[in-house]
């Protein structure tokens, strides 16, 4: 299992109870895909979506994108608030077979393919730290950590990384 | 006891030899031994000394129902006590001490204390130590601290690390013997997600320890084809060294796997240990049983032990425990062992059967034993190993029989004690003279001899049966196939706890010496209770638990109060089951992983410029950057002194800053601030006082209007967690119906704050070309948007926390650091230092502002002279109750300056006292919340809470600290004492 750090542009995007449903319609008609019920992920290309939180998702782009606020803004525009998250998260790709050894050490939170399904989305705590957590492709998990704590989250992942790759 | 290694048999690897180490004498061993077999092999018997009187001990039971057998492992800062050698797996170079002993186990004096027997029975701590009690903390204390305890914990810090994982599943079985093999092999054919956890290195329980037969094959060929099996089930995960320890709600279990024990130290990367956190939808518990010792004198000789350990020891390990070895039994399970024995080679001399007629001996292979029926051993000689035996035959005669080893068998007890941990109270069982679960906690089952099945057979039909029930529960009816079988061996025993007549001690707990006469003693002095009795006597409270005492202590308890076994009671059972080490629980966090640490955004920038740090809550900030000489108190007046002539800068990101937006947010700002009506112009910005529901301050902040619908708050750092749940709280369950949303951006924006009568300059050279940040353009409390350093979008906020003429800028968090550096280099000319956390904290009590400290949860706006500013008529939260009249009374503490008259230095915490009072708690009128020394006024300020305060400005009042030796007079006046009109703010 390795661990990398991923640039990912964020963009964080709520809506009040009022504006929900124009906001749904407006992120539709904008990247062609539902914002996801729940704590799924939504979207196969870049951006994707993923619930956070009730009316509340994470707009994720493939890599740094200096203008997904904007289009992201700009499609939902007064109906729901949409705040640049790139700066506040620090992302972690965890890849390979090893990568549930590595997590269930870290998070407590059930990542059997029976309980975490491809399109899943978790909101967690790893090791006193708030914590995302989406797959990323067949053999790849992202999480996403406080960009604060990314060095305490760094020092764990990769401390983990080597326990499981080595005697486990 | 003069033990030997078997010429054959056991599961060891003969072909290679371990070299270890036992109180310094060299020995070897054999892959596949524990530490107390290579002992045993080696003729080693006396392997520790009691507790108490310090009596010679030797091994007594299997496992983790050792009593006596406890030793020092390792040694330097690996070193650690009370490691029981029968499940100590013996590894090369292996280090080992018997503890508990002076000057060494053969010659220890201390065993003195067993002539001072008479006097340290039951209950001696509690009629010795109680009076004269001013001897308690200075003598008695110390010298049974000095006293107590069994081993040596290692001094040094602990070099090895520890890991916590969670686990979830289906099933959990618990115990991978008979029972569990067959419940784990059903469950995991059905296509349930298994977890397997066995305390042992090898499945197989006592199909490794005992000769049996399972279809065709050997007990231990069944074990190894099943492990096989389930190795092959991707959804089955086999823990091997691994001990549930705990039961908890939920279906959650706590675990603990010995990943290195086994090894001399981990290997690189490799945790020592691992804690599991289970959680399983169903949990099977085959925990199988201990057998149960007879309590008679002498019973601690060296050389007694319990039959399943001898048992062990010879099929598992290739050891006889003896060369002249009798067995004392209640029931058929002593004939098994012995038979075992006898197949292994080893020599059964003599056959002492409790019961009348032993049926069951008929039939075993045991030619050349004596045998005696309806007979009892009634003390045991031989000092530090054994020599022979007195029984009490059938006919009543006294018979003295000549042994170096006597096993004894006494019927088991199941191991139940993960069943009872969650409230569920064991039954009594009299047909089987043991205690069987209770009530089960929901979606747990019992299987085997933990049920009190003890037949071979039975515990793999049960097995079997439970892992398909356990299966199906989950949803998974797959192909079990059939239970594997074999034939229910006999296993009937008679109760017997106690035989008396002897004269020597007679132990029921063997690791604290709890006798028999202790407990008679207990029962003569009114402890009945079985509770009272464990704690009056200590009884069961080893590091064993009691594992061989507790049963046999309630046997002769109930006895002697005529009571039933079952009316009697057992003592309640709780986690761990087996002792865990803290630093298991522990995890990932120790030392700098203790918690993790929250950097600020210009973290990196903070150690280029040499900044001492220091933890602040959540947070590693910049305390204050010293140059070359300074001591802490120089660096800070410096700074706050360049701050106040020229400009400094200072990182403020660990603020709180929420983003609120929509139609509603105007509305839903002034609900949630008593001063903000929301009547906030585009571009401004506005202080924010927030009130819990009782009229208290919760927090302070600033409120700035990005746009039409949108806003920022910020909050102090301390609050910033409670404050942005408060938010979310009234958003979503007080107001619903309004239209808003909000986000926290708190991490999202580095914010730095420029201050000093040279900021507009200095910003001037961060700004980009064409943007306008005269006063004009960007007033005091102003906000604009606007770009800096070359493109990097900003957001400036003219708001000041030091008093001065002050910015805070704030910019994608990833590039604080840049914009840090960016001021410093191009500020230079303007004498822009960088200021840390102590600097910035002189600056704002100089301005009297309250932070953390003032805000403390039991002040209101009152007490902060703010109760005009306020009591605004529209509702907010607090509103109601902060209008209470004892909230508004004059008398309270209210916010004030505070200047030391001789320039003493103060402490925050220090009592205010009027100058003449008596130093005394009945004339407390405040307290100092805050303190610097101020290079502004020239000496040590503060500010606090004093009763009327705003009426006292100018009266000397006696700053008293007790705890630090403080008592400075000090001249009340307002909180503020830099510019009071805030015209420097405004410049």
């Amino acid at each position: 299992v390795t661990v990398t750090r991923a640039d990912r542009a964020l963009v964080q995007l709520s809506a009040s109870r009022q504006g929900l449903a124009r906001t749904r319609a407006a992120f539709r008609a904008a990247f062609g895909f539902d914002l996801p019920d729940g704590s799924r992920r939504s979207g196969t290309g870049a951006p994707i979506a993923l619930g956070i939180g009730p009316a509340r998702w994470m707009v994720a782009a493939a890599g740094p994108d200096a203008a997904l606020l904007d289009r992201v803004a700009d499609a939902v525009g007064a109906d729901a608030l949409a705040t640049d998250q790139t700066d506040a998260r620090a992302v972690f790709r965890i890849v390979g077979p090893g990568r549930r050894d590595l997590l269930e050490r870290v998070v407590a939170i059930d990542l059997h393919p029976r309980a975490f399904a491809d399109d899943a989305v978790a909101v967690t705590e790893m090791a006193g730290m708030s914590a995302i957590l989406w797959t990323d492709g067949p053999d790849a998990v992202l999480v996403a950590v406080p960009r604060s704590v990314e060095e305490d989250a760094a020092r764990l992942l990769d401390a983990v990384a080597l326990a499981v790759g080595h005697a486990g | 006891m003069t033990g030997y290694r078997l010429a054959s048999g056991g599961r060891i690897d003969r072909a290679r030899s371990l070299a270890f180490r036992f109180d310094g004498k060299p020995f070897t061993g054999h892959p596949g031994d524990t530490l107390a077999s290579a002992l045993t092999a080696a003729g080693v018997g006396l392997l520790g000394r009691s507790f108490k009187y310090h009596r010679p001990r030797g091994l007594f039971a299997p496992g983790a129902a050792e009593p006596n057998a406890l030793v020092e492992l390792r040694s330097g800062a690996r070193r650690e006590p009370n490691c029981r050698a029968t499940t100590v797996e013996l590894f090369d170079g292996l280090e080992a001490h018997s503890q508990n002993r002076w000057p060494s186990l053969e010659h220890d004096l201390m065993a003195v204390n067993g002539l001072l027997s008479p006097l340290f029975v039951a209950g001696f701590y509690y009629k010795t130590f109680k009076w004269p009690s001013a001897f308690w903390e200075t003598l008695y204390e110390p010298a049974i601290r000095r006293a107590a305890g069994l081993g040596r914990a290692a001094t040094a810090p602990d070099p090895d690390t520890y890991e916590t994982a969670t686990a979830f599943c289906d099933v959990l079985v618990v115990g991978a013997g008979p029972a569990g093999l067959a419940a784990a092999l059903a469950a995991g054919r059905c296509g349930a997600r298994v977890v397997l956890a066995e305390t042992d290195r090898d499945p197989g329980g006592r199909l490794l320890d005992e000769r049996h037969t399972i279809g065709d094959d050997g007990g231990a060929a069944f074990a190894a084809a099943a492990a096989a099996e389930l190795a092959t089930m991707p959804e089955v995960r086999v823990l091997t060294r691994t001990t549930v320890f705990g039961a908890y709600d939920g279906g959650t279990f706590g675990a603990l796997e010995r990943v290195s024990d086994h090894l001399a130290a981990p290997l690189p990367h490799q945790p020592r240990q691992r804690m599991w956190t289970i959680v399983a939808r169903r949990c099977v518990v085959a925990t199988g049983a201990i057998e149960r010792p007879v309590v008679f004198s002498g019973n601690d000789t060296p050389g007694v032990m319990l039959a399943s350990l001898a048992r062990g020891l010879a099929v598992r390990r290739a050891v006889a425990v003896g060369r002249r070895v009798a067995v004392f039994t209640t029931g058929d399970d002593g004939w098994a062992a012995a038979a075992d024995l006898a197949a292994c080679g080893v020599t059964v001399t003599t056959v002492i059967d409790a019961r009348p007629e032993a049926a069951a001996g008929a039939g075993r292979d045991l030619s050349g034993a004596r045998i005696l029926h309806g007979a009892r051993v009634r003390e045991a000689f031989g000092g530090k190993r054994l020599d022979r035996v007195e029984v009490v035959t059938g006919s009543g005669a006294v018979e003295t029989v000549s042994c170096d080893a006597l096993l004894v068998a006494g019927g088991w007890q199941p191991s139940i004690q993960l069943t009872a941990q969650l409230g569920g109270k064991p039954v009594f069982d009299a047909n089987l003279a043991a205690f069987r679960p209770g009530p089960l906690p929901a979606g747990m089952t019992v299987a085997g001899a933990a049920a009190g099945s003890y037949g071979l057979g039975a515990c793999l039909r049960e097995g079997h049966e439970a892992g398909v029930e356990a299966a199906a529960a989950c949803g998974f009816a797959g192909a079990a196939g059939s239970p594997p079988t074999a034939s229910d061996e006999a296993c009937g025993a008679t109760a017997l706890w106690f035989v008396g007549g002897g004269k020597g001690k007679a132990f029921v707990d063997l690791q604290h010496d709890v006798t028999a006469d202790d407990v008679a003693l207990a029962v003569r002095e009114g402890y009945v209770s079985v509770e009272h009795l464990k704690r009056y006597t200590t009884l069961g409270m080893g590091t064993d638990q009691g594992r061989t005492a507790n049963l046999a202590g309630l046997g002769i308890l109930a006895e002697l109060t005529g009571r039933g076994i079952g009316e009697t009671g057992l003592v309640l059972t709780r986690p761990p089951v087996e002792p865990v080490a803290i630093a298991a629980f522990a995890g990932h966090h120790r030392d700098r992983a203790f918690r993790p640490i929250r950097l600020p955004a210009t973290h990196a920038a903070a150690v280029e410029l040499g900044a001492r740090m220091i933890e602040s809550g959540a947070w590693y900030r910049a305390q204050y950057f010293p140059k070359p000489g300074e001591d802490w108190l120089a660096a800070t007046t410096r700074e706050a002194a360049a701050v106040r002539s020229h400009a400094g800068v200072t990182d403020m990101s660990t603020l709180g800053k929420i983003e609120v937006a929509g139609p509603d947010a105007a509305l839903f700002l002034s609900r949630l601030y008593a001063n903000f009506t929301g009547a906030l112009k585009v571009g401004r910005c506005a202080y924010g006082l927030m009130l819990r529901e009782d009229g208290f301050v919760m927090d302070d902040g600033t409120v700035a209007r990005l746009g039409d619908t949108r806003y920022v708050a910020t909050c102090s750092t301390a609050h910033a967690p409670k404050v942005w749940e408060h938010v979310e709280f009234c958003r979503q369950v007080l107001w619903p119906d309004l239209d808003v949303t909000v986000q926290s951006v708190s991490e999202a924006w580095a914010q730095l704050a420029l201050a000093g009568p040279n900021a507009r300059a200095v910003l001037e050279r961060i700004v980009d070309p064409g943007i306008d940040v005269s006063d004009a353009a960007l007033p005091f409390m102003g906000y604009r948007p606007a770009t800096v350093i070359g493109g990097v979008r900003a957001r400036i906020f003219r708001i000041s926390f030091s008093g001065e003429q002050a910015y805070e800028i704030a910019v994608p968090a990833r590039r604080g650091a840049d914009l840090m550096r960016a001021i410093l280099a191009r500020g230079a000319p303007f004498g822009v230092v960088p200021y840390g956390l102590e600097a910035l904290n002189v600056l704002r009590i100089e301005k009297g502002h309250p932070a953390g400290a003032e805000l403390n949860g039991q002040v209101t706006a009152h007490d902060l002279n703010l109760g005009a500013l306020a009591d605004k008529p529209h509702d907010c939260v607090g509103r109601a109750m902060s209008r209470r009249a004892a909230l508004v009374d004059p008398a309270r503490p209210r916010l004030v300056g505070l200047t030391a008259t001789g320039g003493e230095r103060l402490r925050a915490g220090a009592h205010l006292l009027a100058k003449d009072a008596p130093k005394a708690a009945a004339w407390d009128e405040g307290y100092v919340t805050s303190v610097c020394r101020s290079p502004a006024v020239g000496g040590w300020i503060g500010i606090g809470y004093l009763a009327r305060g705003p009426e006292r400005h100018g009266e000397v009042v006696r700053a008293y600290d007790p705890v630090r030796g403080g008592d400075v007079l000090v001249t009340v006046g307002p909180a503020c004492f830099v510019d009071p009109k805030g015209e420097r703010a405004r410049g």
